[in-house]
């Protein structure tokens, strides 16, 4: 546990960093240097035009988890917002809304996502049409989680008293439910992220996400496939190990506060 | 039980229309252009003759004609024509492509129920130990690592450094008769898709496994002298087995998104490989066709979960009666 | 469960998992008696075999289920296919008349007659085909049958390449008559009249191809040929390695580890296919022709071709390759990046140390754009930007879909493939007159824009006469204009490697256009392949 928020917390402060630690240029290009193994000038070793791989893994690391983080925030948004007007409209409203949200939760995601990013990649370009793609398919559970939480305040004393009192909608949205919905969110949003670095990566492996010269992981690894067997197998190894153990510290972290918090959150968050 | 299942079946053309319109307005609203698309790059095609093409395949009609005719044709099995599969019915090349991904995914639920059903139990049986432990760390790998890099390392490793397994396909190419599926290249796609779901799988058996052992009736029985196996095998896993199918029908989702990668990198001639090939030559006609497949497919997964639950478990049949 | 019943399942497990294993073994076995099959890997399967709507090249479209009229020889040169002598041409060069031979069938039996010719070219040009050869037949107007075995093109102007736009492959008129060409099925079930007859289509699998025994010219001697596509570059190494597949293009990367195994020949084959950056006129920084003209002398082509290539391609100075007839060697100019800084000071652009270059507060920068999902593109781009920098010329990279790049056309430089071993007017008409610069034209023809009466002159000229030699001083005008020009900067041509196994007797590989894989130029003679049997 504490292992994992202290691997976590090294791997965003240098990614973070990335800059500063490590200026990337894409096109470093050093044609004398290509595919070198790990050495100690070039601790993971050198890509198939000769950059620094560490170097790309770091900003790959930067690239990815900012991504993933806005990728995550749009399912939140718009899971937020379907959840809502579920939550707080009730009724018929509900349920159309509801089924809407079934259908929509059981599309697999990398296939529906592969639709939108060929759709939206002229206008959004690579990155943008990722981060629509991963937040248009990951809303759903968030919307249910949202709603749930509504649901359930709705019910609440403290809420009748309000309304009673004379509050309007808008001042119990902002006094009353944002406060209770908070940390269901942020926990969502958190588990949400470590998906979303993966969906990135795969949708840079198959060549459908960020622009081959950047450096994201998926397309260090998409990289890493074409130079296997002249042995560049860092290149495949080193990008691969990154996102396991983001995923793995974020996941970690995000469960820990879960199992504490809300247990009863097991299976609908299990995505 | 008959009645709910023809209710679902009767909702799924709705839902079908559903996600056919929502796929058909992003068809519209995103800038795509299909003649460009059609017509590839670096071929010196006049603006006109662009007008041509697209007269030719349709694009240039009104959009409630298209939607229309669109969704008349869907309603008869005419998914409309792959714009760069030699033109061929999409739907035909669905069918013809859906064998080999059958087989794969097939093999692969069936090692993710088997092994997370054997590990997850022995995991719980031996709860503490070195084994449970090693078994937790490797499934928790197993979710966290991209099944794609997996997938990479493990053709590198045992394909192409070692030799042991066929780099790729589905049959030898040499081979006289048709080709088909053999089990020789099916191992190692089958398996590298399986993982992420197995270690799921494994870990769901065994938490759910813990949960029950501390309830009551299994309590009762320990106190009854019966012993350890037993309890886990004949009290336990029952219920625990409940959820768990329910589960088979959802994790179908997951497969058919994993098949995309897997397919890929072992060129397996499934409808994985068919959309990634639809994706990079932005064949939209297809990649529809299949989303509305892939569509279908989760729909009676998810009603085969329902009815199995149903089934299954003696409380639920007890209160429908 | 005991232990025990474990044990004994697990065994059973194995030996089903071993017998299955054996099986394939034992296959292999009988296909190898069976007579000689040739398995080739492609890096992709050919999604349409109809040689009306499966390519936009002639050549390449055929496979080997059909034959054009003309056919090329090793060095290039055509001779008759399907035809019964070299095509003759009116006086006023407006008409093509060919006579064929009497003697082809098509594989379902049918004689193949002039009207199956009139039927393929008028398909081409027909609208709703949507074919993409339609443009290359621009200077077609009809087609006529004028008995069985003599066909007519009638032209809009003379055409001095239209020889080379009769190697498109001949479909049967009858199986294709009335139909919507675009979806038939015929476009995976092709019946033509070539050596080879389709014999099984595995979507996304292998394509099995058998001897046609009553071939005009002789049935081949390899009676079954399959092409298997295999789109991972290692995986197809490793096939090749394990002797799964006979022959395979490979990258150049991986040719060091494959020359190492005795039992195969790693052929490198020149092509016509270069990498080029085409430099927008409209651009700010690059309107002026003598930075363009800078840039090429920075570029050090040989070390992209060391580094990205790994050796397998040559330096690129113009359109037209070396070894071709219309070929001069006017633009070749070494590396000489001193040379480079020297002109870009002429022009006005001047730096401090090692910062990019400006000229009255501007910065001397551009953007490049290529095609993402090309590897070998990304890392020539990447290679060619580097060098740049070092002449102090910013370079920003941009991966960009060909649609996207349509609509971006005067706002950055973009790395295009472009290269003929053919006749050079097929393409090097649309890619620099200024007739195709305009606004309403498509942006991949003349992607700069260039607007140049020397160049547009060379280019009417050539097209306007017949005679070769007299053409090839056009083209060497042509590429002299063109190297003042600079509007595109060559930089590297191609070699593809090919691996064959030396149990194949008869490669003669001609030099090669852009293609994937196993191209028609190592392929062209396919037919007269032998296979030695295993030992």
């Amino acid at each position: 546990m504490r292992v994992a928020a202290g691997v976590l917390g090294l791997l965003v402060v240098a990614a973070l960093l990335a800059n500063v630690i490590a200026p990337l240029d894409d096109t470093a290009v050093d044609l004398d240097r290509v595919l070198n193994g790990p050495s100690a000038a070039h601790l993971m070793g050198t890509d198939e035009v000769g950059r620094d791989l560490a170097t790309r893994v770091l900003h790959g690391m930067r690239v990815s988890l900012t991504i993933a983080v806005l990728a995550a925030l749009a399912a939140v948004a718009f899971g937020t917002l379907v959840g809502a007007v579920a939550g707080t409209m009730g009724g018929r409203v509900d349920t159309v809304v509801m089924r809407f949200t079934d259908v929509a939760a059981s599309q697999n995601h990398l296939l529906f996502g592969i639709l939108l990013v060929v759709l939206f990649r002229p206008a959004l370009g690579g990155a943008g049409a990722v981060m629509l793609a991963i937040g248009l398919t990951h809303w759903p559970s968030l919307a249910r989680i949202v709603r749930g939480e509504l649901m359930s305040v709705r019910e609440r004393p403290f809420i009748s008293a309000s309304v009673g009192g004379g509050a309007s909608r808008w001042r119990l949205a902002r006094r009353h439910y944002l406060p209770h919905l908070m940390p269901a969110v942020g926990l969502a949003f958190v588990l949400t992220v470590p998906h979303a670095i993966f969906h990135e990566s795969a949708y840079s492996f198959l060549g459908l996400g960020l622009p081959a010269h950047q450096a994201s992981l998926g397309n260090i690894l998409n990289d890493g496939q074409r130079s296997l067997l002249a042995g560049g197998w860092w290149i495949a190894l080193f990008p691969g190990l990154a996102i396991l153990v983001a995923a793995m510290t974020i996941g970690t972290l995000a469960e820990y506060w879960r199992e504490h918090l809300h247990p009863r959150w097991r299976s609908e968050l299990e995505l | 039980m008959l009645k709910l299942i023809l209710r679902r079946l009767a909702v799924l053309p709705l839902i079908l229309l559903a996600v056919a319109t929502v796929t058909f307005v992003l068809t519209e609203i995103s800038p795509f252009d299909p003649v460009e698309a059609y017509v590839g790059a670096e071929n010196n095609v006049s603006p006109q003759r662009k007008a041509e093409i697209a007269h030719a395949w349709g694009f240039d009609q009104p959009l409630p004609e298209r939607f229309g005719r669109w969704i008349g044709n869907l309603a008869q099995g005419d998914m409309g024509n792959s714009v760069i599969a030699g033109g061929q019915p999409v739907a035909a090349e669905i069918a013809s492509r859906a064998g080999a991904s059958i087989a794969l995914v097939g093999g692969a639920l069936a090692l993710v129920l088997v092994g997370g059903l054997v590990f997850g139990v022995l995991a719980a049986a031996f709860r503490g130990t070195f084994f449970d432990w090693l078994v937790r760390t490797m499934c928790y790998f197993n979710t966290a690592a991209p099944s794609f890099w997996v997938g990479l390392l493990a053709l590198y490793l045992f394909s192409i450094e070692l030799g042991w397994l066929p780099a790729g396909g589905s049959s030898d190419p040499r081979a006289i008769e048709a080709a088909g599926v053999d089990f020789e290249h099916l191992i190692l796609p089958m398996v590298v898709l399986s993982l992420t779901g197995y270690a799921w799988f494994t870990l769901f058996v065994r938490n759910t496994l813990l949960e029950v052992l501390r309830e009551d009736h299994v309590q009762f029985a320990r106190a009854q002298g019966i012993g350890e196996v037993a309890v886990l095998l004949r009290y336990a896993l029952p219920n625990a087995l409940i959820p768990f199918v329910t589960l088979v029908g959802t994790h179908l989702a997951e497969l058919i998104g994993g098949t995309i990668l897997i397919e890929k990198i072992f060129g397996w001639p499934g409808l994985g490989l068919l959309t990634f090939n639809a994706a990079v030559n932005e064949d939209i006609p297809l990649i529809v066709g299949i989303t509305l497949c892939g569509c279908v497919l989760v729909v009676l997964g998810n009603l085969l979960a329902d009815v199995l639950y149903r089934v299954m478990d003696p409380r639920v049949r007890e209160a429908l009666r | 469960m005991s232990r025990g019943r474990l044990g004994r399942a697990g065994v059973v497990v194995l030996t089903l998992m071993l017998g299955a294993a054996g099986c394939g073994g034992s296959d292999k076995a009988d296909s190898a008696a069976a007579g000689g099959t040739l398995v080739i890997a492609l890096p992709s399967q050919p999604e349409d075999l109809n040689p009306i709507t499966g390519s936009d090249n002639v050549y390449e479209g055929n496979q080997k289920f059909f034959n054009g009229l003309l056919r090329y020889k090793k060095d290039l040169s055509a001779e008759p296919d399907l035809a019964s002598e070299m095509p003759t041409r009116s006086t006023d060069a407006k008409t093509v008349t060919v006579k064929l031979r009497d003697d082809v069938k098509f594989h379902d039996g049918t004689p193949l007659t002039a009207k199956d010719v009139a039927f393929t070219y008028s398909a081409i040009l027909d609208k709703d085909s949507a074919s993409p050869l339609a443009s290359l037949l621009d200077s077609l107007d009809s087609t006529k049958a004028i008995d069985d075995t003599t066909v007519q093109f009638n032209l809009n102007r003379p055409d001095p390449a239209f020889f080379d736009k009769l190697q498109i492959g001949i479909v049967p008129a009858a199986l294709l008559e009335g139909m919507d060409i675009k979806t038939a099925a015929f476009n995976r079930k092709p019946i033509g009249t070539g050596p080879y007859v389709l014999k099984e289509f595995q979507p996304g699998g292998r394509i099995v191809m058998v001897a046609n025994q009553s071939y005009f010219r002789g049935a081949p001697k390899i009676k079954r040929i399959v092409l298997t596509s295999v789109e991972d570059e290692n995986a197809r190494v490793a096939l090749l390695e394990k002797g799964t597949v006979d022959a395979a293009g490979i990258v150049p990367k991986l040719a060091p580890r494959v020359r190492r195994n005795s039992d195969y020949n790693v052929l490198e084959i020149r092509t016509a296919d270069a990498r080029v950056a085409a430099l927008p006129n409209r651009d700010p920084v690059l309107r002026d022709p003598a930075v363009r003209r800078a840039l090429s002398f920075a570029v050090d082509r040989q070390k992209i071709i060391d580094g990205t290539l790994a050796g397998a391609g040559e330096p690129a100075y113009g359109p037209v390759m070396k070894g071709h007839w219309a070929y001069s060697p006017v633009a070749e100019k070494p590396y000489d990046s001193a040379e480079a800084e020297r002109l870009l000071d002429a022009a006005g652009w001047k730096r401090t140390g090692a910062a990019t270059r400006t000229k009255a507060g501007k910065k001397l920068s551009f953007t490049l754009m290529y095609p993402p999902a090309d590897s070998v593109r990304k890392d020539i781009a990447l290679a060619f930007a580097s060098q740049m920098k070092q002449v102090g010329v910013d370079v920003k990279l941009e991966g960009r879909e060909f649609d996207v790049i349509e609509k971006r056309q005067d706002k950055g430089a973009t790395v295009f493939g472009y290269g003929t071993p053919y006749d050079p007017d097929i393409e090097l008409y649309t890619l620099f007159h200024s007739k195709f610069a305009t606004a309403d034209k498509d942006a991949f023809s003349n992607y700069p824009r260039t607007t140049n009466t020397a160049i547009d002159a060379a280019l009417d000229a050539e097209r306007s006469k017949l005679d070769v030699d007299e053409r090839k001083q056009d083209f060497v005008t042509l590429q002299e204009e063109l190297a003042k020009d600079a509007s595109w900067l060559w930089l590297v041509r191609l070699r593809h490697v090919v691996v064959i196994s030396k149990r194949v007797k008869g490669v003669d590989p001609q030099v090669e256009p852009h293609a994937h894989g196993f191209s028609r130029g190592t392929s062209w003679n396919l037919e007269d392949w032998t296979l030695e049997p295993k030992r």
